[in-house]
Formats: structure tokens, sequence, C-alpha cells
């Protein structure tokens, strides 16, 4: 493909602004071309693209997901294909959850490749920010309620009307995070240790529900007076228990440095728990929700790994991506706090 | 208890990057690269104490003698046949001076929810 598209490899940029340009009149009642086209996100190979459609009416500010080729190497090849992601979107955002509203689910002819254009909400998702910032302080006193109602909103989608997803329960999750570890890693003594406890406490299966996947503080889209605007990121949904989401959500990395502040580093569990029964959800028990807390921990231990795998195998020269293989102790430590909190 | 990046490859790519850097490098990657460095003093200063001292705790726990990379993979081995369990006070003490040796280099600012060791002098 890309020996019959010279232009998009030599300047994605040029080829990008020319195909939205050419789409300008889809994307906006009276548009008529594209202004201030900025590529957000450097590195993965997923791009993401801030620009606005001008014309007529008054200018609408937009974001431009798309898989383009190149660019870092990929930690996970498990991410949804964008088309799906945008199907999740439209059903998430029937069910009430705060989306970027999909605006067009790219075809062929817009000459995009995998692509999908949704509104561009304006707010902050700098997690330390959110968590510790005092212009974020208004943020947090609303941010654990609306975070549990939101999931309360995200379990409830009907999975009959959603793209096939994968089913992933708690079993599923911890075999493929163990054997990726085994995989990437000399055996480790606190490793082997936190999948003996979770083994020990894998809780009974329940019916899967529509699971983000990666709902925490750096995918929420966040205004610093009206709280959750807007949550993003959902390549890693699935189907599964529902607890996972809120496990995950709470994992100490997730809290950037406010770690009494359970949930993502803005309210208490119970806040968290409370909002979620109030809109309709079922919590589950707190020791279901440090199991997958656990979990997540275990996770984001082995993502460090793969990281920095990516860098020893010569795929990514980064430093950045080298050192967050010394990020592995924290989940360490997280791991036997956890441990230590059950004994 | 380090599986990586090695000090050499820190330190190499380290200071590939800031011979090559321009002058206008932004402040992120300049932190990310002095905090590379940073890893590295600290491992050569407090690494040789705190692998001396998991030696010594695993040589008890395991009833044999090593040096700390065949320790390690036995302690591992052992916690995966579940010939020696992490809920074991000693074991778990072990696990806990060692993983907090290792974030005292790695991530001396990281806070965290677990106790420090009940004595301290390892």
């Amino acid at each position: 493909m890309s020996a019959s598209q010279p232009a998009s490899a030599s300047d994605p940029a040029a080829h990008v602004q020319a195909r939205l340009d050419a789409l300008a009149s889809a994307l906006a009642p009276g548009g008529a071309r594209v202004a201030g086209l900025r590529r957000l996100t450097g590195g993965a190979s997923l791009e993401t693209w801030a620009f606005d459609v001008e014309g007529a009416g008054r200018p609408r500010p937009l974001i431009l997901r798309r898989r383009g080729g190149g660019g870092e190497a990929e930690v996970f090849e498990t991410s949804l294909p964008l088309p799906v992601e945008a199907q999740l979107l439209k059903a998430a955002e029937e069910g009430g959850v705060p989306v970027a509203r999909l605006i067009r689910d790219c075809v062929e002819a817009d000459g995009l490749g995998e692509a999908y254009v949704v509104e561009r909400v304006t707010g902050d998702t700098l997690g330390r920010r959110i968590a510790a910032d005092p212009s974020f302080a208004l943020a947090r006193e609303t941010l654990g309620r609306q975070c549990g109602e939101t999931l309360a909103k995200i379990h409830a989608v009907d999975p009959a009307g959603l793209p096939p997803l994968e089913v992933q329960d708690a079993r599923a999750v911890l075999d493929r995070y163990a054997d990726i570890y085994r995989k990437s890693s000399s055996p480790r003594p606190v490793m082997e240790a936190a999948l003996k406890w979770m083994e020990a406490r894998l809780p009974e299966p329940v019916a899967p529900r529509l699971v983000h996947g990666d709902f925490r503080n750096g995918n929420l889209m966040v205004d610093p007076e009206r709280g959750l605007a807007a949550v993003l990121d959902w390549e890693l949904a699935h189907l599964g228990d529902p607890a996972e989401d809120l496990g995950w959500l709470c994992v100490n990395s997730w809290r950037f440095g406010v770690t009494h502040r359970v949930v993502g580093g803005f309210a208490d569990l119970e806040v968290l728990l409370d909002a979620y029964r109030d809109a309709g959800g079922e919590p589950p028990s707190v020791e279901r929700v440090r199991f997958w807390q656990a979990v997540g921990t275990f996770k984001w231990a082995v993502v460090t790994m793969m990281m920095y795998r990516t860098f020893a195998s010569g795929a990514s020269a980064s430093v950045e991506r080298a050192v967050i293989g010394r990020r592995l102790s924290e989940c360490e430590v997280d791991l036997l706090a956890l441990m230590e909190a059950s004994r | 208890m380090i599986e990586g990046p090695r000090k050499d490859e820190l330190l190499a790519a380290t200071t590939a990057w800031l011979e090559g850097a321009p002058t206008s490098a932004d402040s992120f990657h300049r932190k990310v690269a002095a905090n590379a460095l940073g890893v590295v003093s600290r491992e050569l200063a407090q690494w040789p104490v705190a692998e001396a001292a998991a030696v010594t705790r695993m040589q008890t726990i395991l009833g044999r003698d090593g040096d700390y990379e065949t320790l390690n993979a036995a302690l591992a081995e052992a916690l995966r046949d579940g010939s020696v369990s992490g809920e074991d006070p000693a074991v778990f003490d072990h696990l806990r001076r060692l993983a907090l040796d290792t974030l005292a280099i790695d991530q001396p600012r990281y806070r965290h929810e677990l106790a420090a060791p009940k004595d301290t002098q390892s």
C-alpha cells in the first residue's frame, strides 16, 4: 500500500490534510476546509490528530483517530480495530456514557485507512494534575461519583447490540498476563507469590458484561469545574467481569502520588461503589475489587517488562522506554501491599 | 532482582542521546535522561549492601548456599511449585525488604502502602 501512496509515507500531515479537506462538508454543516491540523500523539502507530472544520458556520473542533504505519514499536497487538471502537463509542453514547461523539466512521473511499472522527472535548487528561493540582479541586469533589455512575452505565450496555468482542474472565486475564510474564522475564519471587495469591482468590465467574478495559485516571477527559467530560481510549474493551474496571481504576500507579485516595488519586472506594449502586449497578465486594486491583497491578508490571523488551530488542532506542523497566519495582511493592492487607 | 535495563544499557543509551541532543531538546526528555543516570548512581551506591542482605535471608529460607542469581531463581521456583509460601512471615519479610530496597534504587519518590520492615537495619 505504501508503494502506491508514496505521499502518505513521506508526509503524513499533507496526506491527512488533503483527505480531511475533501471530507469537510461531511464533517460539519457548511464545512469547506480544515484548519489547524496537528498531531497530538507521537510514537504509537495509532495516530491522533486535532483539527477544526471551517466554512459557513462556526469552526467545529474535531479529532481524527487513525491507524498509521510505522512509529514506535507496539507494546500490545491486542487493540481493537478502529471501526469496532467507533461502534462501541456509539453504543456507549446511547447508554448515557460521556464520550467524544462519533462524527464519522471512515470508509475506504475517505482515503484515511482505518480511521474515525469524533468531536473534540475540552478538558485535561493529565493524571497528576487531575489528582493533585489546586485547579482541579472542584472536579475532584464530583469525579469519584461520576466515575461510579459512568461505570454502571458502561456495564449496563446490552452486549447483544455490540460488535463481537472477546470474552475475558478472571481466569483468562490472569493466564494471559502470567504467560507474557514468563516469556518476558526470568522468574521473580514477588511475581510468583502474587500469582499464587491471585490464584487462591479467583472470583466466581459472572455473566460477561461490556468492560472498558482501560478506565483509569489518564484516560478520562476532565473539566476543572464539571468533572468527567468524556471516557477515552476504548481500544482494550472486551466482555468480562465488571469488577475489572473498578479494580483497574484503583491501581496505585494511577493515583499519581495521592495514594490515600484509592480511586485514581481523587476519591475513596466507598464513594465509587455507592455511586455505582445508585446508578443501578450491582457493586462487587471490596475483595473482588482488590482481586482485580492486584490483577491490574500485575498487568502493569508485565507492561513495564514489555516496554523494556522493545528497547532491549533494538525495536526502540528511546531512553524513556528503557527506564520504564525500572518501574517494575513500583508494581512489586504495590502487589506486596495488597497481599499484606489481605493477611 | 533487577531484570533490566542493565547499568551499561542505561549509561550507553543516555550518553548517546545527550551527545546527539540539540540544545533546544525538550525538558521532558532531559529529565528522563537525568533520571536514568540517577538510577545508575543509586544502584552503584546501594545495591551491593541490599544484595548481600538478600543473599543471607534467602540462604536461611532455602537452607542452601549460592550467589544472588542462583538463590533468587531457586526462591522463585519454590514459590511457583508451592514448596515455599509467600504467606510464611520470613518469606514475606524477605520479599518486602528486597522490594523496598529495589524501589529505593529505581523510584525512591514513589508513594505506596507497603509498610516498612519491623526492624530497619537492613
